[in-house]
């Protein structure tokens, strides 16, 4: 389970799960779909165009090699279908009443998590650039924190409703600087 | 001759095929099992997959080996 293996604070709750939006998801795998059904048109077309033309080979054509070469082809493009939704899926920030925590999961053998609390965020920002991004409502938002040079700035492309994940984290924030506040007053006293 | 070459060929293939997608399973299912909460989702993606890549061997091992 994935908040088994990030361990949150006695009074950290998972405010919200955010990921990317399913536009992208849909722009990495049109590619894969159209590559996949690809040979059976041209096989078609190679049949009906070649036909006459140029004799063909009885054993060329056959429903077996076709089964086989299209078996190997499916092989492929299944194995890529599922990586890309691996990958899509197990992107995922989560924002927390404390901190945000990024995962960013790069194919099957790369996975960083990344945290960062509240209180250190300096400036969010939200990209959205482009006529469908603009009416999907997908974008980039960035957050500064302190102590990172801007490489190492939280960042995340795509990112579904982009400006209500600003809002709920800016939230979030307050909700932080007023509970922390309200305990360093209790300690003063 | 050359019918064996091409037979053992195909043999060849399915054994390469059936190591990486057994492989490539493994790794999409490990991967949906540690690390999503999402457990019918899971079982979805991995069996769909498993089912495809059954299929796709069997059609593959039915033509090398018969």
């Amino acid at each position: 389970m994935l908040l088994d293996k990030i361990e949150l604070g006695s009074d950290e709750r998972v405010v919200k799960t955010v990921r990317k939006h399913w536009f992208i998801f849909f722009s990495q795998i049109i590619g894969i779909i159209l590559l996949w059904t690809l040979p059976i048109p041209l096989l078609a077309l190679a049949t009906w165009w070649l036909d006459g033309v140029v004799p063909i080979p009885e054993s060329f054509i056959s429903i077996k090699v076709v089964a086989f070469f299209y078996s190997v082809w499916t092989l492929i493009f299944a194995g890529a279908f599922y990586h890309e939704l691996t990958d899509y899926f197990l992107d995922v920030w989560l924002i927390t009443n404390e901190r945000i925590i990024a995962i960013d999961q790069q194919g099957l053998f790369k996975r960083s998590v990344a945290s960062f609390r509240l209180e250190r965020m300096q400036e969010i920002d939200v990209d959205i650039v482009g006529i469908i991004p603009t009416f999907l409502d997908f974008g980039t938002l960035r957050i500064d924190t302190a102590g990172r040079d801007e490489e190492g700035d939280f960042k995340i492309h795509g990112l579904a409703h982009p400006r209500e994940v600003k809002s709920l984290i800016l939230e979030a924030a307050e909700e932080r600087q007023r509970t922390e506040g309200a305990h360093a007053a209790e300690a003063h006293y | 001759m050359e019918s064996l070459l091409i037979t053992n060929l195909l043999k060849l293939l399915f054994y390469v095929a059936t190591f990486i997608s057994t492989l490539h399973l493994a790794m999409i299912g490990y991967h949906w099992y540690s690390y999503t909460s999402e457990r019918t989702l899971a079982n979805i993606v991995v069996i769909s997959y498993f089912l495809i890549v059954s299929a796709a061997l069997a059609t593959i091992a039915s033509i090398a080996f018969l």
